[in-house]
């Protein structure tokens, strides 16, 4: 079933299987970039809070002022702000490749956001009972955060990969590549409604895809 | 084993100094069960958490096995926190991992090889009875079975010194009675020194050897439990233990003490410990004045071995000879009386 509908969108049209291909091309390597450095990020700014295991109050606000501003910005006006960077790191500012700066960019915050809500829902006292059995926070943080709250953290990451397929289309309407850029050519200024209509299913399939899987992942994770 | 010298704790918030507890000095010898009790609020779980630094005392000293742990750095704090387990009210085990794997998570922490700790968890599971539970998680047991682990954890290091914090308070008191016997069995035969705190004087009674009372951030009393029992002084002390020893006694009764309306009899009622609760005090009482008594209430029941009851006797009789009789059961070692009701005024 599902194949004979990937079959009729995608048969005898390389575009839209191309755009696929580069959808989630961009998606995921953002996505994996992204969690580089927002789950340090969102791990450091619970970790840093008064009265948490490596209490601090300048690195939290260092932090937490570094998620809130960049949570703050649009995707579209951040995108554009950061052409003359990703021309810098990339070499241009047009395709796939370069659509993983800003989208790596506009990650981030988002993922620091989430791990950050995800850690602080981990029980005090099983913090506590690591801290009294002489933990590091460095063991506190790789033995009881993040596997303690690894069930949310799958969740809170499948929205951010759903997120980002709907920040790929924009990144899509400045000549990034994938769906989006597809049914804004040939679907708006074409007018070739099929073209629209197909990509608008690929790009549902898809999210409703990751949805279930994201969810058949964290359900099969969660102990509690 | 742990000497606590002028421990206090003050929290300092916004709206000024909240005292957790002061002037806290205590002695616990090696192979003890030392107990602290106190009503909530008294500062028990801020002191049993100054005890391994789980908090930091405001003054004073925590001497574990001649080391005073307030002076250490912090790396070797956590060394010393290896050889003292701790158990918790809510277990507090890890629910994303089995019940072996949480029993090793200390191991882990102490860096040990790996076919070592797979040794060591099986003899741990063992002795706290969970050897079939091995590969379940913590949400597919019960409280009791959950606590179980929890002590397996707390042992996995061979500590010195096991902690207790209210670690029966959310259990039913069949488990909980299994909780102590497991506990007592683990200080007779690996010999590590226990201190627990709870506000159920059940549990001191059950397994205690010394006991501390605890309220509004001071010890009151302290000394042992069978003495403290006896002959509590402190009203705080008194309250906990009339819970436990007159747990049986209706309550109509009690009332009854106070507007009594029976013939014109003193209502008194004693306390009685250790041998002289196996001497036929009553019935020379009532041979040698010529009283009659009337037991309204009685019961026995033994602390570490040693018998200690209570009886509510109505005494009647000559006026005179109550009160010789009265004088003579509070003359006998390890009797108190109390009158309820003074029949004599009447």
């Amino acid at each position: 079933m599902m194949e004979e509908i990937i079959d009729f969108l995608l048969r005898g049209n390389d575009l839209l299987w191309s755009g696929t291909l580069e959808t989630l091309y961009m998606v995921f390597v953002s996505m994996i970039l992204g969690s580089l450095v927002g789950i340090p990020l969102g791990v450091g700014v619970v970790v840093t809070e008064d009265g948490n295991i490596l209490e601090s109050k300048g690195i939290n606000f260092i932090l937490s002022t570094i998620i809130n501003i960049t949570r703050s910005i649009p995707f579209i006006v951040l995108l554009v702000a950061l052409i003359p960077f990703t021309r810098f790191i990339v070499g241009t500012s047009i395709g796939t490749t370069a659509s993983i700066v800003p989208l790596t960019v506009g990650a981030i915050p988002f993922i620091g956001r989430i791990v950050e809500s995800a850690i602080k829902e981990v029980d005090g006292g099983v913090i506590e009972a690591a801290q009294s059995m002489g933990a590091t926070p460095w063991e506190i943080v790789t033995k009881v955060l993040l596997p303690e709250s690894l069930p949310t953290l799958v969740l809170g990451l499948t929205i951010t990969l759903i997120s980002l397929i709907g920040y790929s289309a924009i990144v899509g309407a400045i000549g990034g590549g994938g769906l989006g850029d597809i049914a804004i050519r040939y679907g708006y200024h074409r007018y070739q409604t099929d073209i629209m209509i197909k990509t608008i299913i690929l790009l549902v399939v898809m999210v409703q895809l990751i949805q279930h899987f994201g969810n058949l992942l964290a359900r099969k994770l969660d102990r509690s | 084993m742990i000497e606590i010298i002028n421990l206090k704790k003050v929290y300092s918030g916004s709206s000024g100094d909240i005292l957790a507890f002061e002037d806290i000095n205590l002695n616990i010898e090696k192979g003890q069960i030392f107990g602290i009790i106190g009503p909530s609020g008294a500062g028990k779980s801020s002191l049993i958490r100054c005890l391994n630094l789980l908090e930091d005392p405001t003054e004073g000293q925590v001497i574990v096995d001649g080391i005073d742990l307030t002076t250490l750095p912090v790396q070797k704090l956590r060394e010393e926190r290896k050889s003292m387990g701790m158990i918790f009210q809510r277990f507090n085990l890890l629910k994303s991992r089995t019940v072996a794997s949480n029993v090793a998570f200390p191991m882990e922490i102490k860096a040990k090889k790996k076919s070592e700790i797979k040794e060591r968890v099986k003899e741990l599971l063992k002795l706290v009875g969970l050897e079939d539970k091995a590969d379940n998680y913590p949400s597919q047991l019960s409280g009791g079975q959950q606590q179980r682990v929890g002590i397996a954890r707390a042992l996995a290091n061979n500590p010195k010194v096991l902690l207790c914090d209210e670690s029966t308070s959310a259990l039913d008191p069949e488990t909980t009675h299994s909780i102590l016997d497991l506990l007592k069995k683990i200080n007779e035969e690996l010999g590590i020194t226990i201190l627990l705190i709870t506000h159920e004087m059940e549990v001191i009674k059950e397994i205690c050897t010394k006991v501390a009372v605890l309220d509004k951030g001071r010890i009151v009393e302290q000394g042992d439990v069978v003495q403290i029992f006896s002959n509590p002084q402190n009203p705080t002390t008194r309250k906990f233990i009339e819970r436990v020893v007159n747990a049986n006694i209706p309550d109509e009764l009690l009332a009854r003490g106070i507007d009594l309306d029976i013939n014109d009899g003193s209502l008194v009622r004693v306390s009685f410990v250790g041998v002289a609760a196996s001497k036929p005090i009553i019935s020379s009482l009532i041979h040698q004045y010529s009283l009659d008594a009337n037991i309204l209430y009685g019961n026995i029941d033994k602390i570490q071995g040693i018998s200690f009851g209570t009886l509510i006797i109505e005494l009647t009789g000559d006026k005179e000879q109550v009160s010789k009789g009265i004088k003579y059961l509070s003359s006998k070692e390890g009797v108190r009386v109390e009158v309820l009701n003074d029949g004599r005024n009447n």
